[in-house]
Order: structure tokens, then C-alpha cells, then sequence
């Protein structure tokens, strides 16, 4: 067996303890402790450092050669950011490689002899590094820095900021170059006395929030640097902004925004919680749509895609909404039922998809949409009721309750029906499932927690 | 084996003016330059041959000395009793109250001189009623002593003066003597001086006597003369005259019956006797010369056969062989030795330094006026090439070295004074002048030639071991005694003239008689020096360094584990191979830095400020001498502290990290809380611990005048440096003498009696140093041959007085160089550091190396060099020997044969050195 160099057994665990937070961290990113290759192209990110105090017995030289580097270079900026702060944080720890030789050590005896409970080296000298809050937020704080963007107690107000009770919707965008100015663009007088009403600033908040809603979706608003201060210039364009590639902080909601660079999405904050789209992903998009497929693949259900981006498009729902899947013969009695009791509005199924626009201004009202899974919507405005078979979450509300009730209540109630008229059979196949989207932007899918088991199983 | 008989004639000379009571313990009155005269006993109880008798009667002597007077004492030795002869002297009522000891000097011829042929002479020159005769041998210049025994005066006088004048050569020549010089103390029995019986004398006279006076006032002389007169009643002051010189008057008596002159002598009547209130009142001193009429004889009969010593360099008449070897020649030194300072250029000294050549000049003076002396040419022959030398160092002292020079010029002349003081000591009396040097050497002239010859032999011995092609190498030594304790030996002129080596030996005194010691201690001494083919020095160097190196370390770990009590956890991990590493590197930086000290770049940058000429000696002094031990064990020491300071990173490093490692476990053990704390904590300990470095470092690489004993680098590679050369010098003389393991341990057992070490001690340093040689030259290992060794180390019927010794070398054996050996733990002291198996085999592995290159060389393979090399050591041998032969006689003849072969070879190399002088010269 090959004797492993110093740090490859240090990597390897390393990286597999970032994979547990950072789950999008691709399968051939690697961290290596070693001279890199020749060709740059398989570097994602180096160190700076090429040379190590070596204090180990069998040390031979005075200094070791190696750089800290990672493996992968297909990758885009923001995991090379990360990467980065990675590799720094490293180079300052191990300042002698001894250190990681002992740690190896710990390491090894941990596996080998599964003494759990000494983690010492290991807490010491990794400890806020495979914390994901503080790696986080310390890559907020940089990128936030490097692009020279206002800081985060900023950004955070201004999404939190509503204008007339509505909350933000629109982009800044930071050019790198403080000249550029748009031919287009819709801009402010430049003049001295307006300045600081135009001004990046926390004591600018409401003016701020004002001119945001100039903007507002469709648009964005351009700031320029001078003097070391950033101003609102004027309302610009996404397309306008695309020739210059810009960094930009789109507000999406409500103590919701995203850092972006080239369309590539380095940072994003909701609700206080900062992701880093890169290498962790959404948590919630990973769960829902793995859920979503799960449910329709135990349902044997084609058309994920299909539903998967029927949700999409209901997600842009401002205040949230939700939607039933049914079999289709379920779908059609409770339709009727349903709306039979003036309790929804049945409609001429028509594609979802292909009305898209009008879907989401549908969805706006209260009640759910019920839809089969190839994307037609039967009913919409649906109140839906069923006596309560499960129990509740106190920690959702309302709504996310009663649709998990009613998915558990009505299949189970048509089949109760049809075995007392001596019709089982032909509800055995009758299925049906939900996907709650919250205000927040969280989808839930939810199914009988009898398939729900079978799943976990 | 015989009777061996060693009698001490002790000459008393007072001092002026002399003490007033008279000389109850002298047995004679001597007249002419000496006042009195003691026979001792035989020192040599139960006949039992022992030299060192003779230095414990010296002392005796010496203690009892008033400060009034000096005495000498001459040593005869006899391989048969005299009890009887002497107590014929002692008796009161004696019928030979007259004494004369006759120095007789000359050539002897061994055979003859025995003691039956002696014994025979001595007959047909007694003459019952008349005289009594009885000769000895000597170790001083005179080759034998006579004493003759006489009833009167002119019986004793008469004889010698026939010596003189060659005309009872024969019985000379029956005893084997060649005589060329004597001299003869006469005197009178004190007790037939003090009695009646000097009337018996009444009808013999005097025939004539000068009486030489130094006068206490002016015209004191006078009174004198009276008291005389009214003593001799008759006009026996035939003349007063005075004097320039010592003296101030002479008064000549003539025709004066003897009972009226002895009367002159008496104590406290006679005024010629410094107890005497006249004496003290008249006089300072007085010196009585005896004249005695001859018989007419024809002086021209002188023996067409005598030889005639002399020589320039050019071959003179050959003289007839003797004891069947042409004997050496007279060498005329002090014309070479002239020459040869007189054809040097003194323009190579510079006008400061020129005054060394009067020093020079005035030493060869001295030499050559006792050149002529009828005195063996040993005497001085040994210090021709040592001067030789000298002169050759001369011409090369550059700029740089001159105040070496000279200061190392000064202890050599000064050296060759005491050679020379010494040679001439039995012979300063007869320079009839008055001499106020201090008198500290009493040892006999041919038992320091005798020493002097066995340097010879064991350097030239040594020399010769080794390859064929020639070393290179010249050495010299000048012995001479000197006050001390021990032999010291000085290099002088040190790194001055490469190849060249000149050491000054100082003989003590006090061991000179026992001449085993001085035989084992001198070839253990020229062993320090000479045998570059046995010494190995390139690979004594490596172990030195490895030694260094691994005392180094164990001087950190001991001295950390002592000042880390109660924290042993912080140090956890720092274990043996930490150590083991830490050894290894500390021995590649000490080799490499020997290495760089011979590149110039290097030394410009290490020795900033030297100017070119100063560099230049430096890269010649570590290129050169780099393996000689005075400049090892200088860089050795120097690199030690230039390693600590530089590469105290590479050395510490994973001591420190591994410190600061340790704290942080134990702060998470000890629940510390924040990373900070605990990151805080673990500097502090590792600041701690690199400070606890500094000290102990500090520690290690300085000198402190408190701490003799104490650990440190510099003192631990003193003691290396010692055991490595004494070690190594004991091996030299066990090999070469091939000594017993008895032998060796009596040598030990001695060396603690000079040195006053209390019985039962025995020193650590000493059992270290003995125990190496003894597992050394007791080693064996199957398929390897290395010669001579001692088969057990153990031997059961070891002798009782020595079994202390012996228990100590076995304790040390089976406590750190066995299996089941341990090491000494505490390490607080230097010799600590070598109670460790590691370092005890590397200095056993050099040693091991020793012995079989000693081997190997011996056993070589020109044939006719390994035969010339067995002479040479057997002629060693058989030297020391010698010091145990129980015939007195005998060990002095054997003496003599070695002595004369000294000075043939002697001769040999003076010759081709100054033939190849001369050719220098005229080339």
C-alpha cells in the first residue's frame, strides 16, 4: 500500500465534512496539499503560500513544497470564491505541518479506532471552518467587500423596506466601470444638491426604498461610485445592463435578495439566512422537487418536468398558493363535488403552461388550484374541507395544514364510499398529492403519509 | 641475584660565612672546596635492588637542610654488601681516619668492570695497615667511584695522584676503566679529629698546604696568622700572600707535622674551623688545598694507544672497539650548532626578534665549554636536533606568528638551560667557582640520558609504523627535569612549520627513580604525539563529531526533563527518536560545518574584519590542522554555539510545535474555554519551552568559573578530547611494551599514589578511562586478529593490592558497556555524559581501530620493515625490562649499552642532518 503524502488523508475528510453543508460541491472538486499540475486548467483555485515550515521528525529540508489548491476548473466564479476564502482560511491555520500531520494522526485514530470524542486538533484548528454559518458569512462579507457592494446590514434593510405595504421587487446594479452610462437610461439630473438624496447610504433608506419602486420589477436602477460613495444614477434596463456585466443585488421579496455576476447567482440572503447558490443550492428547491419526483416516480407518474415547472410558474405568486394533483377520475368527482357546494370555481381545463401570465393572477386568490398531472387546471378558487384524520403542524399555517389533511381525507374517503357501494376496485388506483407555495417562496410537497412512508422507506 | 648495595656520599658545602655550631652529623671533614662529608646507609634494604629508595632519601635530605650549607650526594652502586668496609670507617678507634672519594671518569668496558674482576683490583690496591679500597658504580657522569680508606694522608693522595699520571692505568684498564678525568674529595675522619689519637700523626708531615682566606674586616687575616703560629708552634706559615679572586689572603704552610695541622681543624679550638669564635671573629670563609711532593716519574709514558675523542664532522683516527661495537664518536656540537645558526639569513628576522640569536649563541657557549669536558657525549647530543629544529621553524614564522615565536623561544631556551644545568650538575663542583643557583635536581645524569634514550627509541618506533612512504613528520623532543608533579609534555612552536614538532618534556623529579613509571608514563607521552598511522585521525574526527552530537542531545533532553518536572505531559511525544533525530542532524551540521571552515568564502564571511594575511593562516590552520586536537576540539566548541544559534529551528522545531501541540489537548482536556484561550495558552507554552531552549543552551556552550564540574558542551569536549588522546596514548604504551593487564593496573595504582588520592578512591574520570582500555585491549571477535591483548580482564590471582582497581574496571564493564548496562540517568555533570553505551562504543570503536592498525602495521608485508620494526620494539622492551632487573650492576651496564646506542643513532642523524644542511646551503 502506498504511504500517503502529507494532507491527503486531511483533504479527503475535509472535503467530505464540506459536502454534508454544501451539498452542490461537485463530485470532482477536490482539495489537494500538494505542487499542482502544470496545466491550469485543472486549477480551480491555488494558494498563495508554496513554501511550509516542516517541523515533523522525518522532515529532510528545512521547508516543504506544497501549495493548497483545488482540483476542477470548469467551475464558476462563485465556487472559486468560496474556494478561496477556503484556501486562505487554511494557509493561516496550518502554519506548520506538523499541525496537520498530528491532526491526520486524530483523524486516523478516530476511524481506526473509533474514538469518537477527541476531536481536539480538529476543533481547534478547523472549528469555524466546518461551521457553515461563520464560512458563510464570512463569504458574504468578502464578495460584498470585493465588489465593493454596500454592506450587508444595508441590503438587508433596504429588502426589508415596504413602499406603501408593498415589499421590494427590483435589481441595483454596480458596474465595475464608474464612467459607463447608459444611452437608455433613465437618469437623474446630476447636480450636487440631489446628491445625497441619491445617495447608498442607511440614512437614505426611505429615498432608497422610493426610487426602487421607480424601477421596480421589470427594471433596475444604476449606481455609480464617486468619491467612494455610491449613487443611484438612474432607471435602467436588464438587457442595457447585460453589455457591461455588471454585479448586481436583485431584491426578490421580502428580506429576500441575490448577488449576481454574470447572470451567475454568487450570493443569496432570504429571511436572514445567506446561501451560497453555488455550492449549497436552495435547501428547500432540493427537497421539493426531489419530493416532487419521488411522489410522482412512487406514483409511477410521467410529466415531472412538466409539473415541476407549473410550480415554477405558481411560485411567482406573490402571496403564495397551492396545488392539488388528482387522478383524474378523483379530479373530476371532486370537481363536481366541490363546486357543487359553490365552494370553488370549475373551469374549462385548460394548460397551465401555455397561460402562464393569466395563471398567476388565477393563483391570486384564495383556495387551491386543482390540476391533473399534465398540466391542465380543472378548478381554481377551491375551499377545500375533510374531516381531520391527521395531525396538525402548529408551526404552519392554515393553509399547509388543511391541504395535508385534505390529501389524507379524500382518497380515503372516495375509496370508504365505493367499498360500501361494493365499488372498491375502482378506486384502488386514485391518488392524489399537493404543493404548498408559501409567501416565503418555500414549496412543500405533500402526499398520504401512507405513500410518504413508503417513500422514506 | 647478589647483594645490592645503592651508598650515599654526601658532600656538604656551607655557606659564607658558616653556620657557628659545629657539624655533629658530618663523619669527615673534607679539605679544598667541599667542608664535609656523610656516608649514609645502604638504601637498599635487604639488598633488595629499588630505586625509589634514593628520592626518599633525597627528601629526607632535603628536609633536613638549615639553610647553612648544600650538600650533593653521589650514589654508588654495588651488587655486593659493604657493611664491613664502612663500619671499618665508622669505628672510633679506626686505623684509616683519611677518606678519599675518587670520581673516576671514562670509558668502561663492561665485561671488565664486573664486580669479581673489581673486587680483585680492589685487593691488589688494599694494602692491609696502609689502605683500604672499594669502588662502585655510578649513575652520574663518572662511570665509577672509588673510596679509599687510608691510614695516612699521603697513602691515599700518592695513589691518585699515580692515577694521574697514568701510571696504575693497568689496574684501571683490569676494571675496565679508560680513564680521562677524575677528581677526589679528600678529608678526615671528625671523631679522630676531635680525639688523641691525631698525635699519632705527630711524625708525619705535611709536606705543603695553601690556605686560602677571605678576610671578615681588612687585615683580620693577621690575627689569624698568629693563632695559627701559636699552634704550630714551629715557623710553619712559611708565606702570606694576597690574593684577587674568591679570596682575599693565602697563607702556605710547609713541613708541618700533621697532628699540629689537624689541630687547626678541630671543632671549637681550631680556627680553621668555622666553629670556632676566632673563625667567626677573623674570617668569612677558608679553602685549604693540600700539596703533595711527587715521585719522579717520566711523564711522557703516556699510553700510545690512547684514543683521541674529537671530531668536527670529518672522520678523525677510528678508535679500538669496545665490547665489540665501535664505540660513538666525540661529537664537536657546538661547531654545527654555530654553523648552522650562523649560515641562516637573518634578514628573515626582524630587527626586534634578532636578539633570539644571542640567546642561541649564549647557550652553545655554555655547551661547548663542557664540550671538551670529559663528559659523555649523551649528555648533549640530545639536544642538537631539538635546536636543529628550532632553526627550521625559525625561517618560516611569518608576520603573524612572531610573538609566538618568541614567546614559545623563551620557554625552549629556558628548557634548554634546565638540560643543560642538570647534565653539568655533578660536574659544577669542579668548576672550583662559587655558584648560587638554586640546586633542585639531584637526579643522576645517565638515568636521564637513560630516559632521554627510550624517548628516542618509542618516538622513532612510532614514526616508523605506518606506510612506507615517509610522514613527513619531524619530531623532537628536549627532556629535562622540572618541578612538577607528573610528566609534562608541551608542544612549543605549535602549527608554526607543519610537519615540524618540537616538545618540551618535563621529567619530575620525584618519579625519576621509579623508573617502571617513568618508562610506562614516557611511552604513554610520546604515544600522545608520534604514531600518525596508528592514531586515525580523520576517523577519530568523525567519532568526535558523532560524540559531540549525541552529548549535545542528551545534554538538552536530561536538562529539559529536569526543569520540565510536574509538565512531563507538555513534553509528551518528545521521546526517543525526537532525540535520535535531533542527534543525527546536530552531527550532519557539525560536519558540515568542518567542512566550510576550509573555504576561504566562508571564513571571510565568519571571521569579518581579519585581514587577507590572518584568513590565509585560518584556512591553513582548519586545512591543515583540522585533525589535531587542539584545533578540533576549538571548532567543535565554536560550531556547537554557531549550530544552536542558527539552526535552532530545524533543531527545536518539532520540539516546540509538538509543545504547543500538547498544551492545546490538555486545554481541551482541562474544559478551557474559546480556541482563544486555548491558542493563548499553547503559545505561552511553547514561548516557555523555547525559553527554558535559550537557557539550557546558554547553559551548555559557556564557560563558568564556578562550575568546573558542571555540564556543559565545552567541558564535555574537553573530556572527549582526553579520553580520546589518553586512552589512546595508554594503548600505544600497552601495545608497544606489550603490558599486562597487572602491569597496567600497578601503573594506575602508582599515578593515584603521585597524585595523592586517597586509598579506596578512585577517580570517575580515571575508571572511565581505564575501563575503555582494559574492554579494548580485551575485545576479541572471531575471524578478526588484533594482536596482542590482555586474554581476561579478570585474571583470577590478580594481585590483592590491586583488586580495588580491578573491581572498579569490572563494575564499569558490566554497568555500561554490557547488554544489561544502563546508562546514567541525571546527567548534571560533565563525565555523566559519558556513562552512556553509545558513546562509550564510539570511543571504544576508534580505540578498537587503534589497536588493529597497530596490528596490521606490524604485520606488514615488506618484510624487512616488519623485522626492523620487531627490533625496535623488542629493544623497548627490553628497556622497561630492565627496571625490573635485581642486579643493581647489571642494570647499570644494560643501561649504559642502551644509552650508547642512543648516541650511535644519535650520531647518524646529526651527521646526515647536517650533510643535508651543508648541501641546502651551498645549493
Amino acid at each position: 500500500m502506498n504511504k500517503k503524502e502529507i494532507g491527503e488523508e486531511f483533504c479527503a475528510y475535509f472535503m467530505e465534512r464540506m459536502r454534508e453543508y454544501f451539498t452542490r460541491i461537485p463530485e470532482g472538486i477536490a482539495l489537494r496539499f500538494s505542487n499542482p499540475p502544470e496545466f491550469k486548467s485543472q486549477i480551480l483555485v491555488r494558494g498563495v503560500e508554496e513554501a511550509w515550515p516542516d517541523a515533523r521528525l522525518e522532515a529532510k529540508i528545512k521547508k516543504y513544497s506544497a501549495v493548497w489548491w483545488v482540483e476542477g476548473g470548469e467551475e464558476y466564479a462563485a465556487m472559486r470564491k468560496f474556494f478561496s476564502i477556503v484556501i486562505q482560511e487554511l494557509e493561516a491555520r496550518f502554519l506548520n505541518l506538523l499541525y496537520l500531520q498530528e491532526l491526520e494522526k486524530e483523524l486516523r485514530k478516530r476511524i481506526e479506532k473509533g474514538h469518537e470524542d477527541d476531536r481536539t486538533l480538529e476543533d481547534f484548528f478547523l472549528g469555524d471552518l466546518l461551521n457553515k454559518e461563520w464560512l458563510t458569512t464570512r463569504y458574504v462579507k468578502q464578495v460584498l467587500r470585493e465588489k465593493g457592494l454596500p454592506p450587508l446590514e444595508l441590503l438587508v434593510q433596504l429588502s426589508a423596506q415596504k413602499y406603501e405595504k408593498r415589499t421590494v421587487k427590483t435589481r441595483i446594479y454596480f458596474p465595475g466601470n464608474s464612467l459607463w452610462k447608459s444611452d437608455f437610461m433613465v437618469a437623474f439630473e446630476d447636480k450636487k444638491e440631489n446628491r445625497a438624496e441619491r445617495q447608498i447610504a442607511t440614512s437614505n433608506l426611505r429615498n432608497l426604498r422610493k426610487m426602487m419602486e421607480m424601477s421596480g420589477d421589470g427594471q433596475g436602477l444604476l449606481a455609480q461610485k464617486q468619491e467612494g460613495r455610491y449613487y443611484i444614477e438612474g432607471v435602467v434596463s436588464p438587457m442595457e445592463m447585460e453589455k457591461v456585466s455588471p454585479v448586481e443585488v436583485e431584491f426578490t421579496g421580502r428580506l429576500s435578495w441575490v448577488v449576481r455576476e454574470d447572470g451567475v447567482a454568487l450570493l443569496q440572503c432570504r429571511e436572514g439566512e445567506k446561501q451560497i447558490p453555488a455550492v449549497e443550492g436552495d435547501e428547500n428547491e432540493e427537497k421539493w422537487r426531489k419530493e416532487l419526483k419521488n411522489v410522482m416516480d412512487s406514483l409511477h407518474l410521467e410529466n415531472v418536468e412538466k409539473v415541476t415547472s407549473i410550480l415554477e410558474v405558481l411560485r411567482k405568486q406573490d402571496h403564495g398558493t397551492s396545488i392539488i394533483f388528482m387522478e383524474e377520475k378523483l379530479l373530476k368527482e371532486e370537481v363536481k363535488r366541490l363546486s357543487g357546494y359553490r365552494r370553488a370555481y370549475a373551469m374549462k381545463p385548460f394548460p397551465m403552461l401555455e397561460n402562464e401570465e393569466k395563471i398567476v393572477g388565477i393563483s391570486a386568490i384564495d383556495g387551491a388550484l386543482l390540476a391533473d398531472v399534465d398540466g391542465k387546471c380543472y378548478c381554481v378558487g377551491t375551499i377545500l374541507d375533510g374531516k381531520l384524520v391527521i395531525e396538525g403542524n402548529s408551526s404552519r399555517g392554515a393553509r399547509f395544514n388543511s391541504l395535508t389533511n385534505y390529501v389524507n381525507w379524500v382518497v380515503e374517503w372516495y375509496k370508504e364510499q365505493a367499498q360500501k357501494a361494493g365499488k372498491a376496485k375502482e378506486w384502488e388506483s386514485a391518488w392524489c398529492f399537493v404543493a404548498v407555495m408559501s409567501e416565503d417562496g418555500t414549496v412543500d410537497i405533500q402526499a398520504p403519509e401512507g405513500l410518504m412512508r413508503k417513500m422514506i422507506e | 641475584m647478589g647483594y645490592n648495595v645503592c651508598r650515599p656520599i654526601t658532600l656538604h658545602n656551607d655557606f659564607l660565612p658558616p653556620a657557628e655550631a659545629p657539624h655533629e652529623d658530618r663523619q669527615y671533614l673534607l679539605f679544598g672546596y667541599n667542608d664535609g662529608l656523610i656516608i649514609g646507609e645502604n638504601l637498599f634494604s635487604d639488598g633488595m635492588c629499588s630505586m625509589e629508595e634514593i628520592w626518599n632519601y633525597d627528601i629526607k635530605q632535603v628536609e633536613a637542610l638549615r639553610g647553612t650549607y648544600t650538600e650533593q650526594t653521589i650514589y654508588g652502586f654495588r651488587a655486593q654488601d659493604d657493611t664491613k668496609f664502612w663500619e671499618e670507617a665508622k669505628r672510633e678507634e679506626t686505623e684509616y681516619p683519611f677518606i678519599f672519594v675518587v670520581l673516576l671518569q671514562g670509558r668502561m668496558e663492561e665485561t671488565k668492570t664486573e664486580l669479581y674482576n673489581r673486587c680483585r683490583v680492589e685487593q691488589e690496591l688494599s694494602d692491609e695497615g696502609k689502605r683500604r679500597v672499594i669502588t662502585y658504580l655510578t649513575l652520574d657522569n663518572s662511570g665509577m667511584v672509588m673510596v679509599l680508606l687510608c691510614r695516612y694522608y699521603e697513602d691515599g693522595s700518592e695513589l691518585v695522584d699515580r692515577f694521574h699520571r697514568g701510571r696504575e692505568e693497568d689496574y684501571l684498564k683490569e676494571m675496565g676503566l679508560e680513564m680521562t678525568y677524575s677528581f677526589t674529595f679528600a678529608g678526615v675522619q671528625k671523631k679522630f679529629l676531635g680525639s688523641e689519637r691525631i698525635y699519632s700523626l705527630a711524625d708525619r708531615m705535611l709536606s705543603c698546604a695553601y690556605i686560602y682566606a677571605i678576610e671578615r674586616y681588612p687585615g683580620s687575616i693577621h690575627k689569624v696568622q698568629d693563632n695559627i703560629k701559636a699552634v704550630l708552634k714551629s715557623g710553619a706559615i712559611t708565606k702570606k700572600e694576597s690574593v684577587l679572586g674568591c679570596n682575599d689572603e693565602v697563607m702556605v704552610m710547609e713541613n708541618v707535622p700533621w697532628s699540629e695541622f689537624l689541630k687547626l681543624f678541630r671543632d671549637e679550638t681550631g680556627v680553621l674551623n668555622h666553629s670556632c669564635p676566632q673563625y667567626r671573629q677573623q674570617l668569612i670563609g677558608i679553602t685549604t688545598i693540600i700539596c703533595q711532593k711527587q715521585e719522579e716519574t717520566d711523564d711522557s709514558r703516556l699510553s700510545a694507544d690512547k684514543a683521541v675523542m674529537e671530531t668536527d664532522g670529518a672522520d678523525k683516527k677510528d678508535v679500538a672497539p669496545i665490547n665489540g661495537c665501535t664505540p660513538p664518536r666525540k661529537i664537536r656540537l657546538s661547531e654545527a650548532m654555530r654553523k648552522r645558526i650562523q649560515e641562516r639569513d637573518d634578514s628573515d628576522f626582524q630587527p626586534e626578534a634578532s636578539y633570539l640569536n644571542r640567546y642561541l649563541f649564549q647557550v652553545i657557549n655554555a655547551l661547548q665549554k663542557f664540550e671538551d669536558a670529559p663528559l659523555a657525549d649523551y649528555v648533549f647530543c640530545s639536544m642538537f636536533l631539538p635546536i636543529d629544529m628550532l632553526l627550521n621553524i625559525a625561517e618560516n614564522v611569518g608576520e603573524h606568528t612572531r610573538q609566538d615565536f618568541i614567546r614559545n623561544f623563551h620557554k625552549f631556551v629556558k628548557g634548554l638551560h634546565l638540560c643543560v644545568q642538570n647534565a653539568i650538575r655533578s660536574d659544577r663542583q669542579f668548576t672550583q667557582s662559587l655558584d648560587f643557583d638554586i640546586r633542585i635536581y639531584n637526579t643522576p645524569v645517565r638515568l636521564n640520558a637513560f630516559y632521554n634514550a627510550f624517548i628516542y627509541f618509542m618516538k622513532n618506533f612510532l614514526d616508523k609504523l605506518g606506510p612506507n612512504t615517509p610522514s613527513g613528520h619531524r619530531y623532537e623532543f628536549l627532556a629535562s627535569l622540572g618541578v612538577t608533579d607528573t610528566i609534562q609534555v608541551e608542544e612549543l612552536f605549535r602549527n608554526m612549520y607543519k610537519g615540524n614538532r618540537l616538545f618540551l618534556v618535563s621529567i619530575p623529579e620525584n618519579q625519576a627513580y621509579d623508573m617502571q613509571l617513568m618508562l610506562l608514563t614516557l611511552s604513554h607521552e610520546v604515544g600522545h604525539f608520534v604514531g600518525q598511522a596508528i592514531r586515525n585521525r580523520e576517523y577519530r574526527e568523525k567519532c568526535a563529531i558523532k560524540i559531540t552530537a549525541k552529548a549535545t542531545a542528551l545534554c538538552f533532553q536530561r536538562k529539559l526533563e529536569a526543569v520540565s518536572e510536574g509538565e512531563e505531559q507538555i513534553l509528551n511525544g518528545v521521546n526517543e527518536e525526537y532525540w535520535k533525530r535531533f542527534e543525527d542532524r546536530f552531527n550532519e551540521y557539525l560536519t558540515q560545518e568542518t567542512e566550510k571552515l576550509k573555504q576561504p568564502e566562508y571564513l571571510k564571511e565568519k571571521f569579518r574584519g581579519r585581514s587577507e594575511e590572518e584568513l590565509r593562516q585560518l584556512k591553513e590552520l582548519y586545512t591543515d590542522y583540522q585533525y589535531y586536537t587542539h584545533v578540533m576540539s576549538d571548532i567543535l566548541k565554536d560550531s556547537v554555539s554557531d549550530i544552536l544559534i542558527h539552526n535552532k529551528e530545524e533543531l527545536f522545531g518539532y520540539l516546540q510545535e509538538t509543545v504547543y501541540l500538547n498544551s492545546i489537548k490538555l486545554q481541551n482536556k482541562n474544559n478551557a474555554k474559546g480556541t482563544k484561550s486555548a491558542e493563548n495558552a499553547a503559545r505561552e507554552a511553547r514561548d516557555n519551552i523555547m525559553d527554558k531552549i535559550a537557557k539550557i543552551s546558554k547553559e551548555i556552550t559557556g564557560y563558568s568559573v564556578w562550575g568546573n564540574g558542571e555540564l556543559s558542551i565545552n567541558t564535555v569536549v574537553d573530556e572527549m578530547i582526553l579520553l580520546f588522546k589518553e586512552c589512546e596514548a595508554d594503548l600505544m604504551g600497552i601495545l608497544t611494551l606489550e603490558l599486562s593487564y597487572e602491569d597496567y593496573l600497578r601503573a594506575i595504582q602508582r599515578s593515584l599514589v603521585e597524585q595523592g588520592i586517597p586509598k579506596g578512591d578512585f577517580p570517575a574520570k580515571l575508571n572511565i578511562r581505564s575501563g575503555l582500555v582494559a574492554y579494548t585491549l580485551s575485545y576479541q571477535e572471531e575471524g578478526e586478529d588484533f594482536g596482542y591483548g590482555w586474554r581476561d580482564d579478570a585474571p583470577k590471582d590478580i594481585d590483592k593490592s590491586l583488586s580495588q582497581i580491578n573491581i572498579c574496571i569490572i563494575n564499569f564493564r558490566n554497568d555500561y558497556l554490557s547488554d544489561a548496562g544502563t546508562e546514567k540517568q541525571s546527567c548534571m555533570e560533565k563525565l555523566d555524559v559519558f556513562l552512556n553505551k553509545e558513546i562509550l562504543y564510539m570511543l571504544l570503536g576508534y580505540l578498537l581501530g587503534c589497536r588493529r592498525s597497530f596490528y596490521c602495521h606490524m604485520k606488514q608485508e615488506d618484510t624487512a620493515k616488519a623485522v626492523e620494526l620487531q627490533d625496535m620494539q623488542e629493544r623497548l622492551q627490553k628497556m622497561f625490562r630492565l627496571c625490573l632487573e635485581p642486579n643493581v650492576e647489571k642494570l647499570i651496564w644494560n643501561m649504559q649499552g642502551h644509552i650508547e646506542e642512543y648516541q650511535r643513532l644519535l650520531w647518524d642523524e646529526i651527521r646526515i642532518t647536517a650533510e643535508r644542511r651543508t648541501e641546502e646551503c651551498q645549493g
